[in-house]
């Protein structure tokens, strides 16, 4: 069962990165628990956690949102999903979770993370199997995306 | 004639730029990711720097033996071989070699490992313009 208190890494992480990064007003939606396959989005980022946390964690967006994005964080437009926009969201992604790592290790979970995979097309199926998923609906002005983490913790303390 | 002169102009115009561009102070920029390579050169570009990449630890190496750049910024997490490896390499190379590790959160233990091994400095991602040229600058002042 995921505990509520270890889904706060990743809301204040995306929260900061989110208003830091691409000064763009965020609200939380309503958190709810999911097992189906299907993802919301068409431009998905898939990062893996290994360690005392493990599992996967997904951003899932519209091309419009990750576009919309992307050119925030290259401080150009972004007509076209190109390689450099890929990574740029690949990035934000990494850095979401990386930072939600450094909070799960303060509640004394220790974890590792793969690099970040993109996902792209319209109604990917993406199952965790048999681990739910907390899904955190995050609002910005340009879209919607949905913060999908699916882990199991292991705490050895 | 006119138009050998043109082309000599021309050619004077590249020489210069060339040379120009030689004697700005140079920077390494490694990191995995193109979209932090691409907007750490931005940013050096624009501060005066001249810019070459490389995408891993192995990368970084070779192109610090032939680019001989002025200075290194690093991320830890690489594939084929990681930062801390390549920074190892690059300051057995050249022990005066400045580097500076660009490292996310949750990465404590490799900022001191790299400390320990002669990196100068460490920035965290996602950097703050800024705060990544206080660093540069600290070690390689612009023009």
């Amino acid at each position: 069962m995921l505990k509520a208190g270890l889904v706060n890494p990743f809301v204040e992480s995306a929260y900061k990165f989110l208003q830091s990064e691409i000064n763009m007003e965020v609200t939380r939606g309503q958190l709810r628990l999911e097992s189906s396959k299907a993802t919301s989005g068409e431009i998905n980022v898939a990062l893996g956690v290994a360690g005392e946390a493990e599992g996967t964690v997904l951003y899932s967006m519209s091309e419009r949102t990750a576009k919309a994005i992307a050119a925030e964080l290259l401080g150009e437009a972004v007509p076209v999903f190109n390689e450099l926009a890929e990574s740029s969201i690949a990035e934000m992604g990494n850095i979401i979770t990386g930072q939600a790592a450094a909070g799960l290790e303060e509640h004394g979970y220790v974890c590792k993370l793969t690099p970040p995979t993109i996902i792209t097309g319209k109604g990917v199926m993406i199952s965790t199997v048999d681990i739910q998923r907390l899904v955190i609906p995050i609002e910005l002005p340009v879209g919607f995306i949905e913060i999908s983490v699916a882990l199991r913790y292991y705490n050895k303390k | 004639m006119r138009e050998a002169k043109a082309k000599y102009d021309v050619f004077g115009v590249f020489a210069g730029h060339l040379e120009r561009v030689r004697d700005l102070p140079k920077v390494l920029v490694v990191d995995d990711a193109m979209f932090m390579r691409t907007k750490a050169s931005r940013l050096l570009t624009e501060e005066g720097y001249s810019v070459v990449e490389g995408s891993n630890g192995a990368e970084a190496v070779e192109r610090y033996k032939s680019e001989k750049p002025d200075l290194v910024l690093m991320d830890i997490t690489m594939p084929v071989q990681d930062g801390i490896e390549a920074l190892k390499e690059i300051k057995a190379y050249d022990s005066d070699a400045k580097v500076i590790m660009v490292t996310a959160l949750g990465q404590r233990s490799m900022v001191l490992e790299a400390i320990r091994a002669g990196a100068r400095d460490f920035v965290v991602k996602p950097f703050q313009p800024d705060k990544l040229m206080e660093a540069v600058k600290k070690q390689c002042p612009s023009p």
